[in-house]
């Protein structure tokens, strides 16, 4: 039986709608799942979860990549179904197949790409779809009332009638919120909402959830950065590889025990390369490097023969900092040099001079999906395929079908449209263009992002071989186990410095994901 | 069936749609196959085809240059009117055909700046210099037509602009080799050179292009100065067929120019087309004028058949492409 909603209604005297909060319901359970199992493709990816989030708690959930927190959360909101397992609202078992059925269950989801129209005030968008009014003649003064009595129901200091875009990101999300609220949300979920806030934009969007909760409705809140979930939240669910590992009170969040429960046991590495070489005569210096607010000042040198993983958590400054090195963003500050002489700020010549990038979206800025996998591959080999500007089409072909074959991407047939490959093989061709140019400097932004497990292993393969010829390798990752196990040093980002560096031994998991979220490894935390 | 797959693909299939043509024309108007009506025919096909083969390169990138027509007119008086000040000598018609290059190229550099660096849509940016240039023309012409002497025999200058228009090489009217040529020139850059294979890749991924060294703004500008050349030289030629030039010249050529690109399966979205849809898209859009004038369809009306048949074209694009895209849904992915 689903709960029935009370739809907001309107006072004779003016249009002040019914005020519903939650207070005197604090601490009483909202939502429940329990035994919620999904398998994508036979691999599953959640097993037994059960979740508690309680009125007026701000509920943190937190994991690694691909420890199931996005899985369930969509799971709850109705964007995927579950195989088993029940959800309960209230403590009523309910059905949540769609949005409007989460809607209905008083379930709203704050998403990261905000969903607001610029152009509109802030009450115009909080109506945007369901505005007051009749025959198509929206009910200005209504709107705003309804929207002011909203704003002064749950504290929240802003303009109804600022236009949305001359707001900052903080109030965009204040805005998001009252969106929500006004379809009478119980249960606001939070999806990573400070990745694309600044420090003192984030302290005000603390505020705003400290005031939600004083309402009592329920927040689940969806971080990697440790200190927030510290700052704000009630209690702790930690998931690791789709499973509920355990769920910490507040006092119990204690760095050292949320990273252990993350990561579980270290298996202590089995495959990591021992006893690279060093081609010292190969060297990418980078000193002082700036960029706007994201670098403040990063220096380091990275040797050939070397595999260099840069860690640090999304907005850390990490994809700027190769883009900068590679020409594709224009650094504000410091130098590049390769060899001695200034990196140019043309990525062309750069190409010509060895370098290759391998971009973190690999849609948007990777892959040509109406081009086939051959001219996908080609595409940056043009100085090598032809004379005077006219390709070389023999020399083309059998350096794509060389590719193709080195490289096992499948189908093997050139003229296959790219858009058409499964995501690993995509992957393999955006690689594959820069390996077939033996690269001596290589930049990866996220390289195994959407591989499955057995493609990532032959990615691997194929940037270790590169290396081992003497290539300088840059990767950027979010991988704990790609950083730890594949890098052979590890330099993590955090604030838009290089925090910390980790080699040998000390590369462990649990001392990266320190790092990124901005803490040092005190002695016997390292490892359980 | 995509409309692009259909007409962009295989010869056969549009031959079929031309033989079409020819058999609605055999039976509602004989007077299709005089030699006279023939080679009109031709002259139109030639025109559209070589603004088409310019236009190709923008609408590769997928943009769009409505001026082409109004180049044309401008180009044409330009060379028209230093010529006849020159008092018809060979240096005036040097110079009148080397000012309307420059014109052209101008006017190409300029639309590729508004487009690049302003950010400007290609659509408003052309559509206003085709105002512009038809603001131009009658300016530079002095506001009538110019017509070339017809006394050709005595001097060199007039016996050259005629002969770009009406002289036959081995038969061919001289039109038609310009076609051909540009259809060469044409088809081997976007087929076989540097620039050609980063076209496509620009018009398909413009990030994912300058990433791997594409320089965007070069070589969209360089596009843009293709298609108002082609449309230059258009005017010229065209202009010399009638040995005359005004600014009501090639007027709204563009329309029949932009439906030869579409039936001619070219995705107006940027990244795909080959020369051989803008040839076929040329033959289409001449014979279907040609047709309608033929059976004494009234102008304005023709102009709604063009805007049906680009509205159809579209159309049943936009629905295949829907199609195709809805086939494959990738399986939800795994949590990243």
């Amino acid at each position: 039986m689903r709960p029935t909603l009370k739809k907001p209604e309107r006072t004779p005297d003016g249009g002040a709608e019914r005020t519903v909060t939650f207070e005197d319901r604090a601490g009483k359970s909202l939502l429940r799942t329990e035994g919620v199992y999904k398998q994508f493709n036979g691999v599953t990816v959640l097993r037994d979860v059960a979740l508690d989030v309680r009125y007026g708690e701000v509920h943190a959930l937190m994991g690694e990549n691909g420890a199931g927190k996005s899985t369930i959360i969509k799971i709850i909101t109705g964007v995927y179904e579950k195989d088993a397992g029940r959800i309960m609202i209230d403590g009523e078992p309910v059905e949540i197949n769609d949005s409007h059925d989460a809607r209905r269950a008083g379930i709203s989801v704050i998403y990261q790409e905000l969903s607001l129209v610029p152009a509109l005030t802030v009450a115009e968008n909080i109506f945007l779809g369901q505005e007051p009014g009749r025959y198509g003649v929206t009910g200005r003064s209504e709107m705003r009332e309804r929207v002011s009595a909203l704003i002064d129901r749950y504290g929240f200091r802003i303009d109804p009638d600022a236009v949305v875009d001359s707001l900052g990101m903080s109030q965009r999300q204040m805005v998001e919120i009252l969106k929500a609220l006004s379809t009478d949300a119980k249960l606001v979920i939070m999806d990573e909402p400070t990745s694309s806030l600044s420090t003192a934009e984030s302290e005000r969007l603390f505020e705003t959830i400290d005031l939600l909760r004083q309402k009592g409705v329920g927040i689940l809140y969806v971080s990697h950065r440790l200190e927030e979930v510290y700052r704000l939240s009630d209690r702790l669910t930690v998931m690791r590889g789709g499973e509920v590992v355990g769920v910490l009170d507040h006092d119990e969040i204690v760095p050292k025990t949320v990273t252990t429960m993350m990561i579980g046991r270290e298996i202590r590495d089995a495959n990591a390369r021992r006893g690279y070489k060093i081609y010292e005569d190969n060297v990418l210096e980078v000193s002082h490097l700036r960029y706007g607010k994201l670098l403040r000042d990063v220096s380091f040198k990275a040797y050939g023969g070397e595999i260099l993983g840069i860690g640090g958590l999304v907005g850390s400054g990490r994809t700027e900092l190769v883009k900068c090195i590679y020409g594709a963003l224009r650094r504000s500050g410091g130098d590049v040099t390769y060899r001695g002489a200034p990196v140019s700020k043309s990525i062309g010549r750069n190409i010509r001079a060895g370098f290759g990038f391998v971009p973190e979206d690999r849609r948007v800025e990777g892959l040509f999906p109406a081009l086939s996998i051959g001219r996908n591959i080609t595409v940056a080999s043009h100085d090598k395929l032809s004379r005077v500007s006219v390709m070389n089409k023999g020399a083309e072909q059998r350096w794509a079908e060389e590719a193709i074959k080195n490289y096992d991407i499948r189908p093997r047939d050139r003229g296959y449209r790219a858009a058409n490959l499964s995501g690993g093989n995509q992957q393999k061709v955006v690689l594959g263009r820069w390996l077939a140019r033996e690269p001596d400097v290589l930049l990866l932004d996220e390289p195994t992002v959407g591989v499955d497990v057995g493609v990532r292993a032959e990615l691997y393969e194929y940037v270790r071989f590169l290396a081992s010829r003497g290539s300088i390798i840059i990767m950027v990752s979010s991988d704990l186990f790609e950083l730890t196990h594949i890098a052979d040093r590890i330099l993590v980002m955090h604030g838009g410095v290089f925090f910390e560096e980790f080699t040998g031994a000390a590369a462990t998991q649990a001392a990266v994901l320190l790092a990124a979220s901005g803490q040092h490894t005190d002695e016997g935390v390292a490892l359980i | 069936m995509s409309v692009r797959r259909f007409f962009g693909g295989a010869w056969g299939q549009r031959i079929v749609i031309l033989a079409l043509i020819f058999a609605v024309m055999a039976v509602a108007e004989p007077k299709f196959f005089t030699g006279s009506n023939a080679s009109s025919v031709l002259f139109a096909i030639s025109i559209y085809g070589m603004m088409a083969c310019g236009m190709l390169f923008v609408v590769l990138l997928g943009g769009l240059d409505l001026s082409v027509g109004s180049m044309a007119a401008v180009s044409a008086c330009i060379v028209a009117q230093i010529t006849m000040k020159s008092g018809y000598s060979g240096a005036g018609l040097l110079t009148g055909i080397v000012a309307a290059i420059a014109a052209s190229i101008a006017v190409g550099v300029l639309h590729g700046l508004c487009v690049t660096y302003m950010r400007m849509p290609s659509f408003i940016v052309t559509l206003s210099t085709k105002y512009i240039l038809y603001g131009v023309a009658p300016i530079i012409t002095g506001g009538s037509f110019i017509y070339y002497p017809q006394e050709m025999d005595s001097n060199s200058a007039v016996n050259f602009i005629y002969s770009l228009g009406n002289k036959r090489i081995a038969n061919v009217p001289m039109p038609v080799i310009f076609f051909a040529a540009v259809v060469v020139i044409a088809g081997f850059t976007l087929a076989s050179t540097t620039y050609g294979r980063r076209l496509y890749a620009l018009g398909g991924n413009p990030t994912a292009s300058a990433l791997v060294g594409v320089r965007v703004r070069r070589d969209t500008v360089a596009a843009y100065v293709v298609s108002s050349l082609l449309a230059a030289l258009s005017g010229i030629v065209l202009s010399s067929v009638n040995m005359q030039a005004g600014q009501t010249l090639a007027q709204g050529y563009e329309g029949s120019v932009l439906m030869a690109m579409i039936v001619g399966g070219i995705n107006l979205a940027g990244g795909e087309g080959t020369i051989s849809g803008a040839v076929f898209g040329a033959l289409f859009a001449g014979l279907i004028n040609n047709m309608m004038t033929l059976l004494s369809v009234p102008s304005d009306f023709q102009k709604a058949v063009q805007g049906a048949i680009i509205l159809v074209a579209v159309c049943i694009n936009a629905y295949s492409g829907r199609r195709a895209g809805r086939v494959k849904l990738p399986a939800a992915p795994a949590e990243k």
